[in-house]
C-alpha cells in the first residue's frame, strides 16, 4: 500500500492537469449541444452519408437522440484516445523514467520484489484512469444538466466503464513497452503509439469496406457508446476480452521488468 | 569468524566485455573492507551484483549466508545499501524518504534512524531538490543505516561530504564496526580507505588484483632505503630483493622488497651514519597496481 500511495501521489499533478484539459473540452462541446437538441438537419445530413460513415457518426443514436449522437461524434468517441494518451505517457514514466534517473537503486535496495514494485505502480495508474473516466463522465452529466439537457446517467456510466477497459489495455501495453524500452524517450513514444495507432486503425476499419470483425483485434473495437447508450446492456464480452488482454500484458510487463537491467 | 560476504568467481560481463570478470571475496563479520579502484574498474557493478540488483553472468555470492540471487529479499533485509550517486525523489523530503524506507521494511521504531540523522546533521524536513549534493548524500547514508542492518554496502559513501561530515561518518562506521556490523565500501579516496579499513581489495579492469590489510599491502611493496656513510660501504647488490641501487660518494639509495632481516644483519656489520626507510603509502601501493611499477 505504501508503494501504491507513493505512485498515486507521483501522478497527481499530471492527472489534475489532464482532467482539467478534458473537463474544459467537455464544457466546450456540451455548451453547443442544446443547439442540436431539436435540429433535424443532422439527421438529414446523416441520411445522405454512406452506411459506414453513418455508423461512424453514431448511426441510430444520432437519429433517436441527436444530443447524445452529437456528443458522441464531437467528444465521447475520442475519450479513450485522450485518456489513453495520458495512460501511455504515465505508463512510460512509471518504469523507464525511473530507470533513466536510476531511482530504482533506492527502491530495489529495499526488500521489495520487482513484481511488487511494478504492480503497485500499475495499480496506481489504473486507479488514476478510473478516476479520470469518472471525473469526465461526471463533468459531462453536470454540464448537460446545467445546459437544461437530460443526461442518460446510467448510459454514460456504462460508456465510462467501457472506455476504462480500453485504456486498461492501453496502459498495461504501455507499461510492458516501458519495462523493455531503452530510455524514457523511447518509452514515451511507445506509450503514445500504443494509445494512438490502434485508434487510427479502428477508425480506418470502420470507414473501410473491410469486414468489421477486424475491429476486434484491437481494444477500440470493443468501445461502442451508441450501443451502450441505446441498450444499457452491460458489456460482458468486452469485459472478458479486455480484462484477459490486460492480464496477459501485465504478465508480460512483469516478466520484462524482472529480466531488465535497471 | 563466519563470512558475512562471500563471492565465488562473481561475474557480470556487459556486452562490451567490461564489467566484473570473476571476483572472489571472503569478508568476515565485523570487518571493514575497503574496495579500491578508479572509475570504471567495476566497483559499482560488484556492489550491485552483491545486492542482486543486476543479473549475474556467472559465479555466485552470498550475504549473511543468503544467496544473492535465490534469496535476494533476505539479502536486502539484512543489508543497508548506499548507491553511488544516489538518486532520490526531488519533491520528497528526507523524512518522507525515511518513512517510506522504514515502512517498506516494516519498522515502526524510528529512534535508531533519528539518532543517526542527528549525528550526521541530516536536514530531514527539506525537499531533496532544495538540498546540496553533500546534504543529499547524508540523506542517502541515513537511508542505508536507518534499519540497523548487519551488513552495509556503501558505494563511494563520502562523495560530496564536507570534511566535518566525513569525520562524523567515519566515526559512525567505526561505531558500527564495534557493534559487529560488516562494512563493504568502495572508494577512490585512499587516505579514507587507509584510515578505517581492516582489509583492502584493489580492483582493476573487473578483476581483484590484491586483497590484504593496509599494512600487508604496504609490506608487499618496495620500501625506499637511504643510507649515509662516511667510511666503507657494504655491497648491497648481492642482497635478495634489492633493486635500483644508486651509489653516491657518501650515500647509498635503493628499494627493497619483502622482509628486511638480511638488510639489518648487513647493517650490523657496516653501521651507517644515518638511515631512512620509507614505507610506501597506500596511494603508492595503489599507483603501483595501476601504473605498472615493478614490485
Amino acid at each position: 500500500m505504501t508503494l501504491y500511495r507513493m505512485a498515486l501521489r507521483q501522478q497527481l499533478v499530471s492527472w489534475l492537469i489532464w482532467v482539467l484539459v478534458i473537463v474544459l473540452g467537455v464544457a466546450t462541446v456540451v455548451s453547443a449541444a442544446p443547439a442540436v437538441a431539436d435540429s433535424r438537419a443532422l439527421v438529414t445530413l446523416l441520411g445522405g452519408l454512406p452506411a459506414s460513415m453513418r455508423a461512424l457518426m453514431g448511426g441510430p443514436l444520432m437519429v433517436e437522440r441527436p444530443v447524445d449522437g452529437y456528443l458522441y461524434v464531437k467528444l465521447v468517441m475520442y475519450l479513450p484516445l485522450l485518456v489513453g494518451i495520458f495512460a501511455g505517457f504515465q505508463a512510460s514514466s512509471l518504469l523507464a523514467r525511473e530507470m533513466d534517473h536510476r531511482r530504482f537503486d533506492f527502491l530495489l535496495g529495499l526488500p521489495l520484489t520487482r513484481r511488487q514494485l511494478l504492480l503497485a505502480r500499475l495499480g496506481a495508474l489504473i486507479t488514476s484512469q478510473a478516476a479520470m473516466w469518472l471525473a469526465t463522465v461526471l463533468a459531462l452529466i453536470l454540464f448537460m444538466r446545467q445546459q437544461g439537457l437530460h443526461p442518460d446517467v446510467a448510459g454514460y456510466l456504462l460508456v465510462a466503464y467501457s472506455g476504462f477497459l480500453v485504456t486498461l489495455v492501453t496502459s498495461t501495453g504501455a507499461v510492458w513497452a516501458s519495462a523493455g524500452a531503452r530510455d524514457y524517450g523511447v518509452a514515451a513514444r511507445w506509450g503514445l503509439g500504443i494509445a494512438a495507432v490502434p485508434f487510427v486503425y479502428d477508425l480506418a476499419v470502420r470507414i473501410a469496406t473491410a469486414s468489421k470483425a477486424w475491429r476486434y483485434i484491437l481494444p477500440y473495437g470493443y468501445y461502442d457508446p451508441p450501443h451502450l447508450l441505446l441498450t444499457h446492456e452491460f458489456p460482458w464480452a468486452s469485459t472478458l476480452v479486455l480484462v484477459a488482454a490486460a492480464a496477459v500484458l501485465t504478465y508480460g510487463a512483469v516478466h520484462a521488468f524482472e529480466r531488465r537491467e535497471v | 569468524m563466519t563470512a558475512a560476504i562471500q563471492a565465488e568467481n562473481l561475474q557480470k560481463i556487459y556486452g562490451n566485455g567490461r564489467g566484473v570478470l570473476g571476483i572472489d571475496l571472503d569478508i568476515r563479520e565485523g570487518e571493514i573492507f575497503g574496495f579500491l579502484g578508479p572509475n570504471g574498474a567495476g566497483k559499482t557493478t560488484t556492489i550491485r551484483s552483491l545486492l542482486g540488483l543486476t543479473r549475474l553472468t556467472g559465479g555466485r555470492a552470498s550475504i549473511a549466508g543468503k544467496d544473492v540471487v535465490r534469496e535476494s529479499l533476505d539479502v536486502r533485509r539484512a543489508t543497508g545499501y548506499l548507491p553511488g550517486d544516489p538518486a532520490l525523489y526531488d519533491n520528497m523530503t528526507g523524512r518522507k524518504h525515511l518513512e517510506l524506507a522504514l515502512s517498506l521494511r516494516g519498522i515502526r521504531d524510528r529512534r535508531h534512524a533519528l539518532g543517526i540523522a542527528e549525528r550526521l546533521e541530516v536536514e530531514l524536513d527539506r525537499r531533496i531538490r532544495q538540498l546540496s549534493r553533500g546534504n543529499r548524500q547524508k540523506v542517502a547514508i541515513l537511508l542505508a543505516l536507518a534499519h540497523d542492518p548487519a551488513v552495509l554496502l556503501l558505494d563511494e559513501p563520502t562523495s560530496g561530504l564536507d570534511p566535518l561530515a566525513q569525520d562524523a561518518f567515519r566515526d559512525l562506521l567505526q561505531e558500527e564496526k564495534r557493534r559487529g556490523k560488516t562494512i563493504f565500501f568502495s572508494s577512490h579516496v585512499l587516505p579514507e580507505v587507509e584510515a578505517i579499513s581492516d582489509r583492502v581489495g584493489i580492483i582493476r579492469d573487473g578483476r581483484l588484483v590484491a586483497v590484504d590489510s593496509v599494512e600487508g599491502l604496504r609490506q608487499s611493496r618496495l620500501k625506499e632505503v637511504h643510507l649515509r656513510y662516511r667510511g666503507e660501504k657494504p655491497d648491497f647488490t648481492s642482497m635478495t630483493g634489492v633493486r635500483g641501487i644508486e651509489v653516491q660518494a657518501d650515500s647509498v639509495r635503493f628499494r627493497i622488497a619483502g622482509g628486511t632481516g638480511a638488510l639489518w644483519r648487513l647493517l650490523a656489520e657496516y653501521p651507517p651514519d644515518d638511515i631512512t626507510i620509507t614505507e610506501p603509502s597506500l596511494e603508492e601501493v595503489f599507483r603501483a597496481y595501476y601504473g605498472g611499477e615493478p614490485s
